[in-house]
């Protein structure tokens, strides 16, 4: 049909100087500054470990979003995946003999099912994301109500607690380090393996990754069971850290692990983005939901104030630009 | 009698209407005059120009230059909404039916009838569509049905009496009757020429030459984008039609070609053998190691989808394939890819590249198992190497590998796809279109490189709208006609005139 070169239209040259991923780090650095310098106390390494051990438990779960998100699907379940493995993980200990062990197992293992179970709908039956991991939500809070009645049994034991709370290696909580290991791997996973390669081209466009010869029903069942996996490890560290659990344990976390990734650069629809932008999104928001608390407002309010902050952040750099 | 009412109400008259798209001339400037109760057929080969002179007296584009007059009334351009005011609508191919609505919902689709309040009437609605169904002999369907439900020659009658219940002065069937059998064309043509007698005109676009002499009262043929000759049909044969459509200017971009004998006494490598598939009726051919062979014929007779199903990409439904002494048959592209076949899809921009990545990204997207280590970590010297060699085989210009393929111009986007498919060393190359939308530069070393692939040994099938594009590169071509083979041209007979013969009258038949 044409049969003209455009290549020297300058319209046509696409906006990839700009990185979401470094607008991620800068807002998330501002907004440190801004609050070190207005809240007293804020600044201090105990505050600043704290920071960072809140921030542990959403950011694991926002990195198997991100994973999720790159190709271009979508995980709500993730909220329902931390309450049922920190219940699994509770009433293994508490009711057979079996030990710790095995109740990180249970958790562990449970996560990781829940995700390959999305996957498998999303694959073979075709479901969209957004309605398959709604239906695996309904099935687990439906499931945990019948078989706990409404009050998880508080089974705990001393080596999750220390998982969750001491510090094994230099002073950092083991929280914070098992974050640190979780993002290496997604890093990796995403940036440096052929995996990510493959995630990416899915979340591009998925006819042409097909083309291609990439096997996207092998690949969602990676990123959905890593999605799965990492929000029961943020259920049985949060179990841990707490020392017993509730029915609506996980539930904030289905937006913000989201939020966190949006915030950090990752496009929505998928294909685009940067694992590390996660981490800075992940802090950002707790740092938002500290300075929140430090305020003295109402738990709706912050709420609102919440919602509107996200907006507002989202509005400055995270906007989606149509590249076809 | 008819003459003289023709020269006396001329419906609709362009003058000098023409289109360019980015600097390639679609239509040159065209004088068409169709009188009331004219039935205008319109002939030429692929990219002649016939869709897109529809598409500018349907107003789908703008016209460049000339006048489009109506009953008179002349207008520079027309839109979409103008052209049905003034009585013009169209029945394509591709059918524009919503699939989950009922029959009745279709026909009245946009244009719903309505009594107080806007409330539908629903009943007064599904009692018109069965007259109108009656008249087809649809009447044994209910009004009521999924129009996904139907079979494709049903949904193309749907369409049919869709467009004549709006009355149109004007309509334009562009390949209305591709899905029906005989019987269902004679049903078609015999309401065309009821309407024909209320003085309503058409302009007819079939594969079926016979079809168009049936019907029409003048023919227009088109070449290359420009008006050949317009005529009454009587003034027209199979033979003269050949010869007006043919004859394009032959441009020397291709390379030299093996002796036909020579290729033909090759080992067999690919045996295909009563393939079926969607829109395959049956194919069988054999192609011989380092042969390129053609796959010609008007658009959309299931040339694709030949190379789809050898693919995995499409379901073979039928028939036996022999690739390389064993029984084959791939279920997905993986599979096809583990045996050494690639296919280069038509639309580089929605199958083949991922614009917003790097080179780099794109040409490594199917050898990543080739350059990654055991826990498949991607190796990044060893993909360096891939990308250097590849952009070198076909000259990328680019700046660096970095740089995204949406920035790329046409050209360098179709070297990128083929280079990221040649990396892989495929013993058979399936390509789709090879230069569709790209400059005669590339195009020259698009054709040197295959050659060159060919003299290496590998089996090339393409499939292309481009006659001259078959006959310059080509030792052997397929005619595709109805979704089966139906001419295989080598040697001094593939002539253009030879090919677009075969594209249009059934052979043996």
């Amino acid at each position: 049909m044409m049969g003209t070169d455009k290549s020297a239209s300058p319209a046509r040259r696409l906006p990839l100087s700009f990185s979401p991923t470094v607008v991620a780090f800068a807002v998330l650095l501002l907004v440190w500054v801004i609050t070190a310098v207005s809240i007293d106390g804020f600044a201090t390494k105990a505050s600043l470990i704290q920071t960072l051990q809140t921030a542990a438990f959403l950011g694991i779960i926002a990195a198997g979003q991100t994973i999720v998100v790159m190709m271009a699907g979508i995980d709500l379940s993730v909220s329902s995946t931390v309450t049922l493995s920190s219940v699994a993980a509770s009433s293994v200990m508490a009711h057979s003999g079996m030990g710790p062990y095995a109740g990180i197992a249970a958790g562990l293992g449970i996560g990781a099912a829940v995700g390959l179970v999305n996957a498998l709908g999303i694959a073979y039956l075709k479901l969209p994301p957004l309605i398959m991991t709604i239906a695996t939500i309904s099935l687990i809070t439906g499931f945990m109500l019948i078989a706990t009645n409404g009050t998880p049994p508080s089974g705990m034991s001393p080596v999750l607690n220390q998982l969750a709370n001491n510090d094994w290696f230099f002073g950092l909580p083991n929280v914070v380090f098992i974050w640190l290991v979780v993002s290496v791997f997604t890093y990796w996973f995403l940036h440096l393996s052929k995996f990510g390669r493959q995630t990416i081209a899915l979340g591009t466009n998925e006819k042409a990754s097909v083309l291609s010869g990439v096997h996207t029903a092998k690949l969602q069942m990676i990123g959905y069971s890593l999605c799965g996996l990492f929000a029961g490890l943020s259920g049985i560290l949060q179990l841990g850290y707490m020392g017993s659990t509730y029915l609506t344990l996980g539930e904030p976390y289905q937006l913000l692990s989201i939020a966190a990734v949006v915030l950090g650069g990752t496009s929505i629809l998928g294909g685009r983005g940067n694992y590390l932008g996660t981490i800075a999104g992940t802090l950002l928001i707790i740092i938002l939901k500290n300075v929140l608390t430090v305020i003295d407002i109402s738990s709706a309010g912050r709420e609102f104030v919440m919602g509107l902050l996200i907006l507002v952040i989202l509005f400055a750099y995270a906007r989606e630009r149509k590249i076809r | 009698m008819n003459e003289a009412h023709h020269e006396q109400v001329p419906y609709l008259t362009l003058s000098g209407v023409a289109k360019s798209f980015g600097g390639h001339m679609a239509l040159h400037p065209v004088q068409l005059r169709i009188a009331r109760g004219e039935f205008h057929a319109l002939i030429g080969e692929n990219g002649a120009g016939k869709s897109t002179l529809i598409n500018l007296i349907t107003g789908v584009y703008p016209s460049d230059a000339g006048t489009i007059s109506v009953n008179g009334e002349a207008h520079s351009s027309l839109t979409p909404g103008q052209a049905n005011k003034l009585g013009i609508y169209a029945v394509h191919q591709e059918l524009s039916l919503c699939s989950h609505l009922t029959i009745a919902q279709n026909i009245f689709l946009g244009r719903e009838w309505t009594g107080p309040f806007g409330r539908l009437r629903k009943k007064a609605m599904r009692t018109r569509a069965a007259e109108l169904m009656r008249e087809v002999e649809l009447g044994h369907l209910d009004p009521e049905t999924p129009v996904h439900l139907l079979t494709l020659a049903q949904q193309q009658m749907i369409e049919f009496i869709k467009a004549v219940d709006q009355n149109p002065a004007l309509l334009v069937l562009d390949e209305a009757t591709s899905a029906l059998d005989p019987t269902q064309v004679d049903i078609m043509f015999g309401i065309l020429r009821k309407l024909k007698e209320e003085g309503m005109a058409v302009i007819f676009i079939s594969h079926r030459l016979q079809e168009l002499f049936d019907l029409c009262d003048r023919m227009t043929v088109l070449k290359d984008g420009q008006w050949v000759a317009t005529d009454d049909i009587g003034r027209f044969n199979h033979s003269n039609l050949i010869e007006l459509m043919t004859g394009r200017q032959f441009t020397d971009l291709f390379p030299a070609k093996p002796d036909i004998d020579s290729v033909m006494r090759r080992p067999e490598v690919l045996v295909v053998d009563g393939l079926k598939s969607d829109k395959v009726q049956e194919a069988s051919f054999v192609l011989h190691e380092g042969e390129i062979l053609g796959i010609g014929g008007l658009q959309g007779q299931g040339q694709e989808e030949i190379l789809k199903a050898l693919f995995g990409a499409a379901p073979v439904t039928g028939g036996k394939i022999t690739w390389q002494g064993r029984t084959y048959r791939a279920r997905n592209t993986r599979q096809a890819m583990e045996q050494d076949i690639a296919y280069i899809p038509a639309d580089r921009k929605t199958e083949s590249l991922l614009l917003p990545h790097s080179i780099r990204f794109n040409t490594s997207l199917v050898s990543l198992n080739r350059i990654s280590n055991r826990w498949g970590t991607v190796k990044s010297r060893e993909e360096n190497g891939i990308v250097e060699r590849s952009m070198e085989r076909l000259q990328v210009k680019a700046q660096n590998q970095e740089q995204p393929v949406g920035a790329l111009s046409g050209g360098n986007q179709q070297k990128v796809a083929m280079n990221k498919c040649l990396e892989r060393e495929p013993r058979l190359l399936l390509l789709n279109e090879p230069t569709r939308g790209i400059d005669v530069g590339t195009k020259k070393q698009i054709y040197e490189l295959l050659r060159a692939q060919a003299e290496r040994g590998v089996s090339i099938i393409m499939v292309s709208s481009d006659a001259l594009e078959l006959i310059g590169m080509c030792d052997r071509v397929l005619v595709i006609y109805e979704h089966q083979v139906n001419g295989e041209l080598m040697g001094e007979q593939l002539t253009e005139r030879n090919l677009v013969r075969a594209s249009v009258i059934k052979q043996g038949g």
